[in-house]
């Protein structure tokens, strides 16, 4: 809330409290005297709203310290409870040449009226501290929020720039051996590991990028892992992209197709991975399909980890807009991975 | 001295480079590549290699866990890219482990340990088998035999038997290669300047192997190996 709002509602608040005695003083006459006596009651009780306001909540209530922040209230209130009674028993002998009114007042009388007066600043003390309260409270959710934000923020790019540290270092070790075997190949090889790091260095830093960029790394990509297989692997990938311009998260579909080659490939058995990108008038699918080789109970080490952070970024920056179907077919040879963005 | 060896990885390049090195090396005699254990278990248990080079990083199973149901004559040497597996290999008395890219040089120095050991075992086999070892002394060769021996003291660059005859024979040869060739447990090492011949001790008194006059001390370093001797050919 801004300040001169705030000051301004303070006095529009005062400036009513001050006025009310008028309200009442219209029995025994307005006269300035009157009024400024009257006056007592509404200053008593701005002094109390603002000893909580200013001292007593931030000081004693919030730290923690109730017991003081309750004891020093009460003296408080009961003092100018007893004190406003007596000033105005006062006051109307003092301003009031003819005798007070008819009605005789007792004791009983006089405690009563301590009581009402008591109830009524210790509102004002609790008024005082229920806005001290929501002011904190709204501004620590401010600060809140804000952090959240700035979280997701650093996690989003934290995410982004996980693209396996083992990979990149499989990949140099069989470029490595590539070069005693065949050279071209190798040649070739340390072209693609380029193209690769190009895009995760400069491009994979904006939120989003254009979807040829992102094709053109998933080839990269693709066919570094291909120089780590044998024969008996059927490594594809197919784009049908009729909007290569688009703009998409960054290496959203590169954990899925590590996680195909992870767990899709067996030594032993003939494998595949098949890769599929299409985009029409509103959405881009990511399809990939793999043969079902499941990992054997005891060989589950980081199970998981990169499907969660494929989980999170899309809830991060497609939250709403994606639909996300895998698992097994239904004959348990095949794993179908496939995301549906919405754009 | 020719060994026979196998090589184990999943990823063919890596094995195309394992096989590169092995056809350069003229002490080793490619047997076979797999790159799967699975499929290298049947050959191996049937035909035992004597140096095996194991991927520790595959699926199915593990360079370790293979290496744990190998036969004991066939030696090992890891290859890996990560060091933390280093380790491991240690556990199951591997001869070395390669780190990944492994150059030609690497791989020598671990083919070389390798045909030590195994020149190393045979020595020790055939000692074991004749009861005697040929010693250079004064530039001719001398006999002596196992049996014969009381201990063996160190002098500097040379070593000198003490035989139950009381004759002494010297030869130059450090302790510690002459250590590694004798039988063991029957020789023991008790301390920097002494092997002793375990089976002929007659007396232990304060815990210094005496022999006659002769006091052979057991030093801390040492201590463990004999101790354990002793205990367990102690009569409670």
């Amino acid at each position: 809330m801004n300040k001169k709002l705030t000051i301004f509602l303070h006095l529009a608040f005062w400036g009513y409290m001050f006025l009310s005695p008028l309200t009442y003083m219209r029995g025994t006459g307005i006269t300035l005297v009157n009024y400024l006596s009257n006056c007592v009651a509404p200053l008593l009780m701005m002094i109390v709203f603002y000893l909580n306001f200013l001292w007593l909540t931030p000081r004693y209530f919030v730290s923690g310290k109730h017991r003081y922040y309750i004891l020093i209230n009460l003296i408080l209130v009961t003092l100018f409870g007893i004190a406003q009674n007596y000033w105005m028993n006062y006051a109307h002998e003092l301003f009031y040449s003819v005798p007070p009114p008819p009605r005789q007042f007792t004791f009983i009388d006089f405690i009563f009226f301590v009581l009402r007066d008591i109830i009524n600043l210790a509102i004002f003390a609790m008024m005082a501290t229920a806005l001290v309260l929501a002011f904190r409270w709204q501004h620590n959710e401010d600060a809140r929020l804000e952090a959240e934000a700035a979280r997701s923020e650093a996690e989003l790019k934290n995410l982004r720039s996980q693209v396996n540290p083992h990979f990149l270092l499989n990949t140099l070790n069989n470029i490595y051996a590539l070069t005693a075997i065949d050279q071209s190949r190798a040649q070739e090889a340390v072209l693609q590991l380029s193209q690769l790091l190009r895009h995760i260095l400069y491009d994979n830093q904006e939120a989003e990028v254009a979807l040829k960029d992102e094709i053109k790394f998933m080839e990269s990509y693709i066919n570094l892992m291909k120089i780590r297989l044998s024969g008996n692997v059927d490594v594809r990938f197919d784009s049908r992209v009729t909007r290569p311009d688009l703009r998409v998260a960054p290496l959203l579909a590169v954990s899925l197709v590590e996680n195909a080659f992870k767990h899709g490939i067996s030594p032993t058995e003939p494998s595949f991975v098949h890769v599929l990108l299409s985009t029409d008038e509103n959405q881009m699918i990511c399809q990939i399909e793999n043969s079902n080789h499941p990992k054997t109970e005891e060989d589950r080490s980081g199970h998981g980890v990169g499907l969660e952070q494929v989980q999170r970024r899309l809830d991060l920056s497609y939250a709403g807009r994606y639909e996300w179907e895998k698992g097994p077919t239904a004959d348990g040879k095949r794993y179908i991975s496939k995301i549906i963005l919405h754009i | 001295m020719i060994l026979t060896c196998a090589i184990i990885d999943d990823e063919p390049l890596a094995a195309g480079l394992l096989e590169n090195y092995v056809k350069k090396t003229p002490y080793l005699n490619l047997r076979g590549t797999y790159n799967s254990a699975i499929l290298a278990m049947r050959d191996l248990r049937e035909n035992p290699v004597q140096l095996l080079f194991l991927d520790i990083q595959m699926p199915e199973l593990s360079g370790i866990e293979f290496a744990k149901i190998l036969s004991k004559d066939t030696k090992v040497i890891f290859t890996t890219a990560f060091s933390q597996y280093a380790v491991d290999g240690y556990k199951v008395n591997a001869v070395d482990y390669l780190l990944k890219p492994i150059s030609y040089e690497d791989f020598l120095k671990s083919t070389d340990k390798a045909l030590e050991r195994f020149a190393l075992s045979m020595k020790q086999d055939i000692y074991q088998r004749d009861r005697f070892m040929l010693v250079k002394s004064d530039y001719k060769l001398q006999r002596v035999c196992l049996d014969d021996v009381l201990y063996i003291e160190g002098l500097k660059d040379y070593v000198r038997f003490y035989m139950k005859d009381g004759e002494t024979v010297m030869s130059l040869m450090s302790m510690k290669k002459l250590d590694e060739y004798l039988p063991k447990p029957e020789f023991l090492r008790t301390h920097r300047s002494f092997i002793v011949h375990m089976t002929e001790v007659r007396l232990v008194d304060r815990f210094r192997i005496v022999f006659d006059e002769v006091f052979i001390p057991i030093s801390e370093n040492y201590k463990e190996d004999v101790q354990t001797y002793f205990d367990q050919h102690t009569l409670v």
